[in-house]
């Protein structure tokens, strides 16, 4: 039924940006709390471009995600210099800085009013309008992703990028250049983050900055520890499971006139209890 | 891994088929026996408690009100969580799971905006008693609002500024609401061909409680009107006090985010003589005053307890006029004659607005009122 | 050839290394000894780049590595083990091995995707040198565990090993016998001597004088972040009272 459809795809959505996470901060060892800002980079490109410009999806995405890609290289510069803690710091302010660019840049992102009515995409022709296509094309996309990413996670680039997540000062002993590595790491991360944005703005038809706030970036990190750093498939399940909690929850029958608190109530402490039982996430393989 | 792929494959292909067979719609004007209602307002977050205000208000018109038609109503309340996608899940939730043919709902705009797609695609109406973004007027045929949108009360309150010939100066919180008005405001004085008038127009960080510097900025312009666009009533009673005791003597505008009693409490004395331009409850409305006697004080305001109350009342007898179905409630809804609510009189305009004016309040003695 | 001239180091306020000069002759095994804290370690980090140098010039074949950054100093040729043996403790001990090898040409995204086939095969080649490598010393067993699964000795063994997945033309060995048994003194002894062997130059800090006086043929004595003495071993015992007190192990 439409509601499943719509869970699908929204799990699907957040598999990709999971994902493009996990290669970031579970392989590399990179914990970016501003990868909302790439997603939403991603979604304000499509929307801005097939609303206000009549580009075409496909052309949208590969914009958004250039642009993403651009934005991620330049940040990175200055970002990769900094020590964990304080570049978790940094990477917090970005995110805060990203929200505060979609929310004033009035005349291109509408502000706070958001952009509505993004049409359905329409690929050589054909539209993907109704959940059943729309769901189909966005797997597409989640494969595509799955496999682009673990046929690198799997060759020796693989390698290197874990060996700089558990030591860097070793990485380059080994004769990596831990600096490039991490900058091209965290450009890719981007890349599909930004597909993912592309792919929810067509999906609800409505964006606003709120949607790529702070808290989004905490969200997917939650997802990728929940499902297992490190571990690809991991993140589809971390993906599945943050969207899927919260939505069953609407069918555990609590009192109507708490209903709204003993689900968050619930939802936390349902994490809480995963993180204690199983730090390392349902498929993980590292542990922060 | 070619079988993992097959098996993934045949999973997602079965939801697919699952997907595309039909959910049965409601063709027929006839009540069922049950009446389900959705509801989809922030229950949990910053706005839950407007979001309970509204719920319960709802709760209160059905309590009263538990049948129509002879048969009863049961209200489906869903978490919105005051973002859009959250609120999509939630009305698609609605639809599908529960079959509701109407929403009370969204309560924030993001909500609204972001449920619209789906209740259009399924032909079922949402009347929203909260959503005050511009946007929501033109978000689809089948999306209603008794509320009034930023930009009529934006409208109003720069005609209001600029009938009183002042130099305006606006001072806005980093939040959505805050600098979505503060842009309807820079609109309409532009349309009035008054932005030479607007002297000073700048931000500040969410929950700052400092604005000497900003102030004197304000003072330096010479600007006689200073729009106060906080988020919270805290944050404009500091304003004010400070304004005060920086000894500028300026009228102070606000809207929504400014009457509380946060605000008279930290602004104390310069809070006397503050303007606030809003949707409000109108107190010479009889069924208003009856509305607040009977029911539990809010934890926000009465205005948006009463604008629930109605947009619950406006469905209920549209129901019984027409039936439980979607698309009749939805024509009826656009030739239905003025109704007598208790915020205000409600009359959809073609694109499913309620076109009632902003109330313009003044504080006094702790209390924002109506002029005189 | 490596040359070490006025070599300068400086460390919250403190002269770590200090006008540090010194030879290493090629294909040599160079002891590096001295007290602790003489800056023996911090010279090796130094090397490699992993410290601001503050004066001085390290010059390998009359390539100056100061200023160059670690990875590029490997490429030159160099390489090194850590006296804290760190083996990545969150992936197998494969991996471990394969981190630490020299491909023909760096791994990037474009060999991953556009040269599958001759990265793959590269790839195929080290898994197996890594598996005889671990097979020698009997650790075969343990190439898929996990690195922070491993005892102290065997982490140490695999410290070694790793120097045989590189090419390399110096090997810097910092402490590779602390707190190992006999047994496995031995094991890695033997190992060391087949890299001599193979004409590669050798740098080993160590503590035990017994193992310096017979490996090692030429000797550096270092105090305070500087060279009291150098030469062959029975050359710097012989030398003052001064270098006499370090060698009483």
């Amino acid at each position: 039924m439409d509601y499943i459809l719509h869970l699908a795809i929204t799990m699907s959505i957040w598999g990709i940006l999971t994902l493009s996470l996990n290669y970031v901060a579970g392989f590399t060892g990179i914990i970016s709390l501003s990868h909302a800002t790439f997603y939403g980079i991603g979604a304000y490109s499509t929307a801005i471009l097939t609303v206000k410009y009549g580009f075409s999806f496909l052309l949208s995405v590969a914009i958004g995600m250039f642009l993403a890609a651009v934005i991620a290289y330049i940040v990175s510069i200055p970002l990769l210099k900094l020590q964990e803690d304080a570049f978790i710091l940094v990477s917090f302010g970005f995110a805060i800085i990203g929200y505060h660019v979609l929310l004033n840049w009035q005349s291109i992102t509408n502000g706070a009013l958001g952009i509505k009515g993004i049409k359905a995409p329409v690929i050589f022709g054909f539209s993907f309008s109704g959940k059943p296509l729309f769901l189909c094309l966005v797997l597409v996309a989640l494969i595509c992703t799955y496999f682009i990413l673990h046929r690198i996670v799997k060759s020796p680039y693989g390698t290197i990028m874990k060996n700089i997540r558990e030591n860097s000062i070793v990485a380059s002993v080994n004769g990596h250049d831990v600096t490039a590595y991490k900058r091209s790491v965290y450009t890719v991360g981007a890349l599909f983050a930004a597909l993912a944005g592309s792919l929810m703005a067509t999906f609800l038809m409505f964006i606003e900055p709120k949607s790529f706030e702070l808290m989004i970036s905490v969200f997917i990190l939650i997802a990728l520890i929940l499902g297992g750093m490190g571990n690809l498939k991991g993140s589809i399940l971390g993906a599945v499971f943050i969207i899927l909690i919260p939505e069953i929850l609407r069918f555990v029958g609590f009192p109507n006139t708490i209903i709204g608190e003993m689900q968050q109530i619930t939802y936390g402490l349902i994490l809480v209890l995963l993180m204690i039982l199983r730090p390392q996430g349902l498929l993980g393989e590292y542990k922060i | 891994m070619l079988k993992k792929f097959a098996f993934i494959t045949l999973f997602f292909a079965s939801l697919v088929l699952v997907g595309c067979a039909r959910s049965q719609e409601v063709t027929t004007s006839e009540l069922p026996d049950v009446i389900k209602i959705g509801w989809v307002g922030p229950l949990t977050g910053g706005l839950g408690g407007v979001g309970q205000d509204a719920k319960a208000a709802v709760e209160f018109y059905f309590t009263e009100h538990p049948m129509i038609g002879g048969k009863q109503v049961e209200v489906i309340y869903e978490d919105g969580k005051c973002n859009g996608a959250d609120a999509a899940a939630a009305t698609q939730k609605l639809i599908t799971v529960d079959g509701v043919q109407a929403i009370l709902g969204g309560a924030c705009s993001g909500e609204t905006l972001a449920s619209a797609p789906i209740a259009e695609q399924n032909k079922v109406v949402m009347i929203s008693s909260l959503s005050s973004s511009p946007e929501v007027t033109t978000a689809g045929d089948y999306i209603f609002r008794n509320y009034i949108s930023d930009d009529q009360v934006a409208k109003t309150m720069v005609n209001y500024m600029l009938s009183r010939n002042e130099k305006i100066a606006v001072l806005s919180e980093q939040t959505d609401f805050a600098q979505g008005f503060t842009h309807a405001i820079v609109k309409h004085m532009e349309a009035a061909g008054a932005s030479d008038k607007l002297v000073l127009n700048e931000s500040f960080g969410v929950d700052n409680t400092d604005f000497r510097t900003l102030l004197t900025k304000v003072k330096e312009a010479g600007a006689g009107a200073l729009v106060s666009m906080v988020q919270t009533p805290v944050s404009g009673g500091f304003m004010a006090r400070q304004a005060k005791e920086l000894g500028l003597d300026i009228q102070i505008y606000g809207t929504d985010t400014l009457p509380a009693p946060d605000f008279f409490d930290t602004a104390k004395d310069a809070a006397e003589g503050a303007i606030a331009v809003l949707a409000s409850e109108d107190l010479s409305r009889g069924r208003f005053a009856d509305f607040k006697a009977s029911i539990e004080a809010p934890q926000s305001t009465y205005a948006i307890s009463a604008f629930a109350y109605d947009a619950a009342e406006v469905l209920a007898r549209a129901i019984e006029k027409v039936g439980y179905n979607g698309n009749a409630i939805k024509d009826y809804f656009y030739t239905m004659p003025t109704f007598n609510g208790v915020a205000s009189d409600v009359k959809f305009d073609v694109n499913g607005d309620n076109n009632i004016q902003a109330a313009v309040k003044v504080a006094r003695d702790g209390e924002f009122v109506f002029e005189k | 050839m490596l040359q070490v001239r006025d070599l300068d180091l400086h460390i919250g306020g403190l002269k770590i290394l200090n006008h540090l000069t010194f030879d290493v002759p090629d294909q040599s095994i160079t002891g590096l000894i001295g007290p602790n804290g003489a800056g023996k370690s911090m010279f090796f980090n130094t090397l490699f780049g992993l410290f601001q140098v503050n004066g001085g010039s390290i010059r390998f074949n009359d390539v100056e590595l100061v200023g160059k950054k670690p990875h590029e100093i490997s490429h030159l040729g160099i390489i090194r083990t850590f006296q804290d043996a760190r083996l990545l403790p969150q992936i197998t001990v494969l991996e471990n091995l394969l981190a630490a090898t020299r491909y023909a040409e760096p791994t990037t995204l474009s060999r991953v995707f556009f040269h599958k086939k001759a990265l793959y095969q590269e790839y195929l080649s080290h898994v197996k040198r890594a598996q005889s490598l671990l097979k020698r010393v009997g650790l075969e067993s343990k190439i898929h565990a996990m690195g922070k699964d491993l005892s102290y000795g065997q982490t140490k063994l695999i410290e070694i090993l790793k120097l045989f997945m590189a090419d390399n033309q110096v090997i810097l060995l910092d402490e590779p016998f602390s707190g190992l048994f006999p047994e496995m003194i031995k094991i890695i002894t033997e190992l060391i001597l087949e890299l001599v062997k193979s004409g590669r130059t050798i740098m080993l800090v160590e503590h035990n004088m017994k193992l310096i006086s017979e490996v090692c043929n030429h000797v550096i004595v270092m105090d305070a972040g500087t060279t009291i003495a150098s030469g062959t071993f029975s050359q710097i015992r012989s030398k003052s009272a001064v270098a006499e007190a370090y060698l009483g192990d």
